[in-house]
């Protein structure tokens, strides 16, 4: 996979900070935020990669910033790519993969209604799990629920 | 003669013949309480086991029960899982549309209280918050046979509330009815 | 069912258009296996467009598992994909130990494989059950569950549990086979092989299950490859894409077995895969019967758990697709965060465009043949 990481970086440069081989067939890239649909839409397009499944996408709190993660496979080359980033909390926009990759519509709908990430041209981002009048977003390391009397309504009191 | 035996109290037999007369109301008990139909309304773990209650080897039709898809003609719901604030309504409301009188099973840990998830902010710890339960299955999973014992202690219910309404008895608070790992109280 | 006055706000979520009639399916449905709801938009019997909502079994899963240590968070998974239980604990065993680096003995690797396939086989016959029911089969639910409360025998003298089982643990399995386990199970293998003969008598050459699924609900490669559907709905695709080949675990690459691949992408195809795979299992839980080692079955590990920090996945076949754990760790006894990346979630997604110019009575014939389980959706 040699090669295709370094058709990456010739294409990318500085905008893919770094980057690991872990298995044979697997790369993990860390890239900017501000490159996250372009390098996407390069692992997509490129012969050497064609990335063309979308395995997995998720986002997570590490207190002080949002992780994002992206899994992808190809189904010619039968290699995996694992793409992270990192976006600030109090501004967490990062650019929507949904038209190039229809299969992370849900998890980027399932992110926002969690963690209240905004993936900037996503085509139907609402909340998907959590019921459509819920406030805040749980996943947050800050979240606190406030307890409410009523079993049909809202967070539930633990006791 | 399963009838016979079923309605031994107030059945009065008419020398030489083969009339059996009974009041209506116990005739009516002894068809309500072996014919409880359910409601098919499964939402988790637990309703997996249901089906397989109602398969092949436990066979719930030999107790009468059979899975209604619409609740107008449902006597007994069986709330078979975890219960979130986004599905409560739903369950209200499908409680509201069974007819009268009707039957609520809390089938696991889920449904009574919460089970493993009472601590998650979206579960109600208990289907009993918005809707009266008559009978909490222990297990998580409960076995079939649990759920069997559930309804077969419901049906004794159904039996006892009516033969009491016609000796004039008042009617029993409806105490609910708990199976528990050594068996039934309530 | 209409939904609650209480909350205007969930009424509806799409627009009423001026054509078309607007019709709710579920969540409390006999069709939808569990709580799914469709907002269906009509066209006399044409469905012009199809909404899922989702979310009526939520619990916030993940959240709460960032507040428990590692281990004790395996129990948890039983509960998602109630009916591939072992699949999703050997998924999350899989990640931790992969975060920290636990090596699993050899005995242990083979007798969870051969757990795998078994519940494969549960798995797979619930789905043969309803979607005979769906279909106007009755016949093939008591049939399929005839057959599925023997695998559960199995099961349950082996886990002591009937459907969570909470048998793997982080470094192999908690205790070793019961005695005479193997004879049981290829006395069933023997015996599920004569039966699989009888499900194909009635329904694979069943004309009328025939038209039903024929050319129904053609899902194109290459769609099915853009929204990252896995398990029996991409193969029955076109796509050979098998964690279990694609990248083995536990002792795959040591069993020989074929993976079903079918081009038409219909309900039909997804059907045949699954009764293939059925076959395969057998083949599978024969080799390992065979060829399985003596030794230990769990590896020795602290008190307190702590996996250096990184992030990690794993990734394992269950019955309905692709299943990954993906976690991060920061050296402390709690993960940061759990993700499931669930197989049902992914392939309900594409459902939509499946449905788009279907006729409404495929919708179930469509529905049944993803196979969802809404726990792992909902999480």
């Amino acid at each position: 996979m040699n090669e295709a990481v370094e058709h990456l970086l010739q294409r990318f440069g500085e905008a893919v900070t770094e980057w690991t081989q872990v298995r044979a067939n697997e790369v993990r890239l860390t890239v900017a935020p501000s490159h996250w649909r372009e390098v996407a839409q390069f692992l997509h397009d490129d012969p050497l990669w064609q990335m063309d499944y979308p395995a997995d996408l998720t986002v997570w709190d590490t207190g002080t910033a949002f992780g994002v993660y992206l899994r992808l496979w190809s189904s010619v080359h039968n290699t995996n790519v694992v793409v992270l980033t990192s976006i600030p909390r109090d501004e967490p926009r990062i650019a929507s993969l949904a038209s190039l990759y229809p299969g992370v519509n849900w998890h980027e709908r399932e992110m926002y209604d969690m963690y209240g990430v905004i993936f900037e041209g996503h085509p139907n981002l609402k909340r998907i799990l959590l019921p459509d009048d819920w406030e805040g977003f749980p996943f947050r390391k800050d979240y606190v629920a406030e307890p409410s009397g009523d079993p049909l309504h809202g967070p539930q009191p633990v006791n | 003669m399963g009838v016979k035996e079923r309605l031994e109290q107030g059945l009065i037999k008419v020398p030489g013949g083969s009339i059996l007369i009974a009041k209506i109301a116990d005739i009516m008990a002894w068809a309500r309480k072996s014919s409880m139909w359910s409601l098919t309304f499964g939402l988790s773990c637990c309703a997996i086991e249901m089906m397989a209650t109602a398969a092949s080897r436990y066979d719930l039709d030999r107790f009468g029960m059979f899975f209604r898809a619409t609740p107008r003609q449902a006597d007994v719901m069986i709330v078979a899982g975890w219960v979130s604030v986004k599905m409560a309504p739903f369950i209200k409301r499908l409680y509201e549309q069974m007819p009268e009188p009707k039957y609520v099973i809390a089938m696991g840990g889920c449904a009574s209280a919460g089970g493993p998830y009472r601590d998650s902010i979206t579960i109600v710890k208990g289907v009993d918050q918005f809707v009266p339960v008559d009978v909490y299955v222990y297990g998580c999973p409960p076995r079939p046979e649990n759920l069997i014992l559930g309804i077969l202690k419901l049906q004794e219910r159904i039996r006892r509330e009516h033969l009491a309404e016609k000796n004039g008895l008042p009617k029993p608070v409806r105490e609910p009815i708990i199976i528990t790992e050594t068996g039934a109280t309530g | 069912m209409p939904v609650s006055p209480e909350k205007p706000s969930t009424l509806s979520t799409v627009e009423i258009l001026s054509q078309g009639m607007v019709i709710n399916v579920g969540p409390q449905h006999p069709s939808t296996h569990g709580v799914l709801r469709l907002i269906l938009t009509l066209d006399g019997e044409q469905i012009l467009q199809c909404e899922p909502v989702i979310g009526y079994l939520h619990r916030g899963l993940e959240k709460m598992m960032e507040r428990r240590p590692y281990r004790h968070n395996i129990p948890f998974t039983d509960r998602l994909d109630y009916l591939a239980a072992l699949s999703n604990n050997l998924g999350i065993c899989q990640c931790i130990e992969r975060l920290g680096g636990v090596e699993v003995p050899e005995r242990a690797k083979y007798i969870r494989v051969l757990l795998m396939e078994l519940q494969r086989i549960a798995s797979h016959l619930v789905f043969l059950g309803t979607f005979g029911t769906d279909l106007g089969a009755t016949t093939m639910f008591l049939y399929a569950f005839r057959e599925r409360e023997m695998v559960l025998d199995l099961l349950e003298e082996c886990t002591g549990a009937r459907l969570t089982y909470n048998w793997i643990r982080v470094g192999g399995v908690p205790d070793d086979l019961p005695e005479g386990f193997g004879e049981k199970v290829l006395a069933f293998v023997k015996l599920f092989r004569e039966r699989i003969e009888e499900y194909d008598q009635l329904l694979t050459r069943n004309r009328i299950f025939r038209s039903r699924t024929q050319g129904i609900g053609v899902l194109p490669k290459e769609m099915a490859l853009a929204y990252g559907v896995s398990g029996p709905v991409l193969r029955a695709s076109g796509v050979a894409y098998d964690i279990r080949k694609v990248d083995p675990y536990e002792v795959y690459d040591r069993v020989e077995f074929e993976v079903p691949v079918f081009d038409r992408g219909d309900v039909w195809a997804r059907y045949l895969v699954r009764m293939e795979e059925l076959r395969q299992s057998l083949r599978i839980i024969e080799q390992v019967l065979r060829d399985m080692p003596d030794g230990p079955v769990q590896t020795k590990l602290p008190k307190i758990f702590k996996p250096p920090a990184g992030i990690a996945y794993s990734r394992v076949e269950s019955p309905r697709g692709e299943l990954s754990f993906m976690m991060v760790s920061d050296g402390s006894p709690n993960p940061v965060r759990v993700h499931i990346r669930a197989p049902s979630f992914v392939n309900l997604s594409v459902l939509p465009r499946l449905l788009e110019g279907a006729k409404v009575a495929d919708l179930v014939a469509i529905l049944g043949s993803i196979d969802v389980v809404l726990g792992e959706i909902d999480r």
